[in-house]
């Protein structure tokens, strides 16, 4: 792929620039209008323009809260078996495709042996995590998934922010995807 | 002498050679699953079905098997060769499970690496696959996935052919054939793991190692196993500072393929009770001390026994598993001070085998002897340390290394030495009598080389760290005499080495950084070495 540099004209200040007040005056001017503008759509309740957009650009937050879109990559979840157990199987695909490391794994021996492997330990440290999507890309089990839809919450202290494995499995739901591949 | 042309390339190969190993000699690399070359070759895998012309028009033969012969023409990379092998692989990968995310063996996996190389098709078997027992436990150290198991009968044949204890066999036929034990046999032999390792797949994994670590993560160094005098090629596997496995490294001259058990999970007993700071006992109270702080305290307490005793009334327990660059340092040391130089080391548990174990438990008992030999520095057996002990001639007791098996007279008359002080890298009964303890390295965090029984001399490398400040034994001594107003200017490894090759003829013209990973042979150099 070729560069394209496209040349910006320099402006050349004029005396009502290089005199400063006039720009200023200008907007502040902006300003006002803009705020009659709201303050007189707030008190009509009139939301959208004729053409569809929006009115008013901002929303009451906290009272009113923005609805993150569908492929929101917010806190990480892990998704449960039929019986309610674990789908994660420990095989560190997420943590190896981890680019910030922050995914720690302590794989441990399951009673079932058709299940065999389980996390004992999963924590993720949010502090560390980048939010690219890579671990539930890596996923061969459908097991973490970062469609919460929420993103993490500021916490008081940095050990907070390291996520165990029962908060992420709390807010996991079951998963109907075949686990171990098309075939039995 | 036969020559035949592998890929149209001439190559001229002793009688006998395999057409695998002729192909090997040129550079090209055909797939195998059960041949290994320490093993007798059945060709059962199929994996290495090269097309071969051998005047009779070209057909496939396995290469592991099929000798070469005068005018044969090989192609690897015919279609009909690929074809095979991807029917091959389609074949054996038919009823396999897949299940690398919680198998073991993914990421040194054979079966995986054939996969990618040669076949990357998708499963076209729309049936059920034939399922077989997992999780098996065959032995105290090996378990079985029978259905991850591609019946390549490595481990049946190095039961058969290495061993000999004749405990594995598969049972059942076409696609319900598994490996089992004979019934009322356990896989427990003294070398059991290394068919785990053997195994091309992750049928047969170590119980030990199983779910401890993924491969891809671990750092792999070259070391060697210190548990007995054979000194086994290993690989050093380690996880954040903690050794997770340790596997065997080729070395013909040494261990062949193969390493033991025993010195392949004596590891474990090393990490509990790691001394990772300096320890002051003192009338029941024990305080802690920074690593270079015991030194000192060591180094002033040497110095204040010799100006009050002289040098003989220090005592100093020498270990024959130290490396020859530890030894080196600490029987100069004692000759430097006049100390008095005894020789513990571990104790023999009777068993030796012409595998691979020896009845001398201790890694380094030749190159010590070399050491002592060459430096004509006096000392005695663990008896004379009793009975200077008993004669009241040790008022200092310099224990090096708590591994020793101490007679029950050393034990019980220990208390009547004034001090006792130690550099140990973990704790162990006999430290418990000592006044003052130094930490040092253990053998994984430390580089060094070691001689074995037959005279090979052998570097091995520093696998992990857990805090810089705690010095490898020959740091530590020269550093402890330095504090005592001796002078030992070692700070490099090199240095002591090369110091020890100027004073031991056998070591005559080694480097330590030049050592080659297999080793030399001092008996050689010996010979042919300015003497």
């Amino acid at each position: 792929m070729t560069a394209t540099v496209k040349k910006v004209e320099r402006v050349v200040p004029d005396l009502a620039m290089k005199a400063y007040v006039p720009a200023i005056l200008e907007g502040l001017g902006v300003t006002t209008r803009h705020f009659v503008q709201n303050l007189g759509n707030l008190v009509s309740g009139r939301k959208k323009s004729k053409r569809g957009t929006e009115e008013i650009a901002t929303i009451r937050y906290p009272d009113e809260k923005r609805e993150y879109p569908p492929r929101y990559r917010g806190h990480h979840r892990l998704m449960r078996r039929e019986d309610d157990q674990v789908r994660c199987v420990a095989c560190f695909m997420c943590s190896t495709a981890c680019p910030a490391n922050c995914i720690y794994i302590e794989a441990g021996e399951h009673e079932d042996p058709t299940i065999e492997k389980f996390p004992v330990r999963f924590d993720i440290d949010h502090l560390v995590c980048i939010y690219c999507g890579m671990c539930e890309e890596a996923c061969p089990c459908d097991a973490i998934r970062m469609d919460s839809g929420e993103h993490t919450k500021p916490k008081y202290s940095r050990t907070d922010q390291r996520v165990h494995l029962v908060d992420l499995l709390e807010r996991g739901g079951p998963s109907i995807a075949k686990q171990g591949g098309r075939f039995s | 002498m036969p020559t035949l042309k592998i890929n149209d390339q001439e190559v001229t190969v002793e009688q006998g050679t395999t057409v695998l190993k002729a192909a090997a000699e040129t550079g090209v690399e055909i797939p195998t699953f059960c041949y290994h070359p320490g093993l007798s070759a059945p060709a059962n895998c199929r994996m290495c079905l090269v097309e071969i012309d051998g005047g009779r028009g070209p057909q496939l033969m396995p290469a592991c098997y099929t000798q070469a012969g005068e005018g044969m023409d090989v192609k690897t990379d015919s279609p009909t060769t690929k074809d095979a092998q991807k029917s091959v692989l389609e074949f054996i990968l038919l009823n396999h499970p897949v299940d690398c995310p919680i198998c073991d063996q993914a990421g040194e996996c054979t079966l995986q690496d054939h996969y990618f190389d040669y076949s990357a098709q998708p499963s076209r078997l729309r049936h059920t696959k034939v399922h077989k027992p997992k999780v098996k436990v065959l032995g105290p150290n090996i378990v079985l996935d029978a259905e991850r198991c591609i019946l390549c009968t490595r481990c049946v044949r190095f039961c058969d052919e290495v061993t000999e204890t004749h405990e594995l066999r598969v049972t059942q036929r076409g696609d319900h054939s598994e490996i089992t034990t004979f019934p009322g046999l356990d896989l427990d032999n003294k070398y059991s793991l290394c068919t785990a390792d053997i195994c091309p797949v992750g049928a047969l994994t170590s119980r030990g190692f199983r779910f401890k670590a993924r491969v891809w993560n671990n750092k792999r160094t070259k070391s060697v196993c210190d548990q007995c005098a054979r000194n086994c090629s290993t690989f050093v596997d380690t996880l954040r500072n903690d050794v997770k496995r340790v596997s065997p490294r080729t070395n013909e001259e040494v261990n062949s393929w193969w390493a033991c058990d025993e010195g392949r999970t004596a590891f474990k007993k090393y990490q509990e009770g790691r001394y990772l700071k300096g320890v002051i006992s003192h009338e029941g109270t024990t305080n802690e001390l920074a690593p270079s702080d015991s030194y000192h305290r060591l180094g002033s307490q040497l110095s204040q026994t010799v100006e009050a005793h002289g040098g003989e009334a220090v005592g100093i327990l020498i270990h024959p598993s130290w490396s020859n660059e530890d030894i080196f340092v600490a029987a100069q040391f004692a000759m430097e001070a006049g100390f008095s130089l005894y020789v513990g080391g571990r104790a023999t548990d009777g068993y030796e085998d012409n595998i691979l174990i020896r009845g001398d438990k201790n890694a380094n008992r030749y190159g010590m002897n070399l050491i002592l030999e060459a430096m004509g520095v006096k000392h005695g057996g663990v008896d004379s340390l009793a009975a200077a002990i008993e004669a009241g001639t040790i008022r200092t007791l310099l224990i090096l290394d708590g591994e020793h098996a101490l007679p029950e007279s050393v034990i019980t008359s220990i208390g009547q030495v004034e001090k006792v002080i130690a550099l140990a890298a973990w704790q162990t009964p006999i430290l418990d009598a000592a006044h003052v303890i130094a930490p040092t390295r253990l053998v994984y965090e430390r580089g060094g080389t070691f001689v074995n029984f037959e005279g090979h001399i052998q570097r091995f490398h520093k696998t992990q760290m857990h805090d810089v400040n705690i010095l490898s034994p020959w740091h530590a001594l020269s550093t402890i005499a330095r504090a005592g107003g001796w002078d030992m200017q070692y700070d490099r490894i090199s240095d002591v080495f090369a110091g020890m090759a100027e004073m031991v003829p056998r070591f005559a013209g080694l480097a330590y950084q030049e050592l080659p990973d297999d080793g030399v042979t001092t008996v050689q150099a010996a010979s042919t070495g300015a003497v």
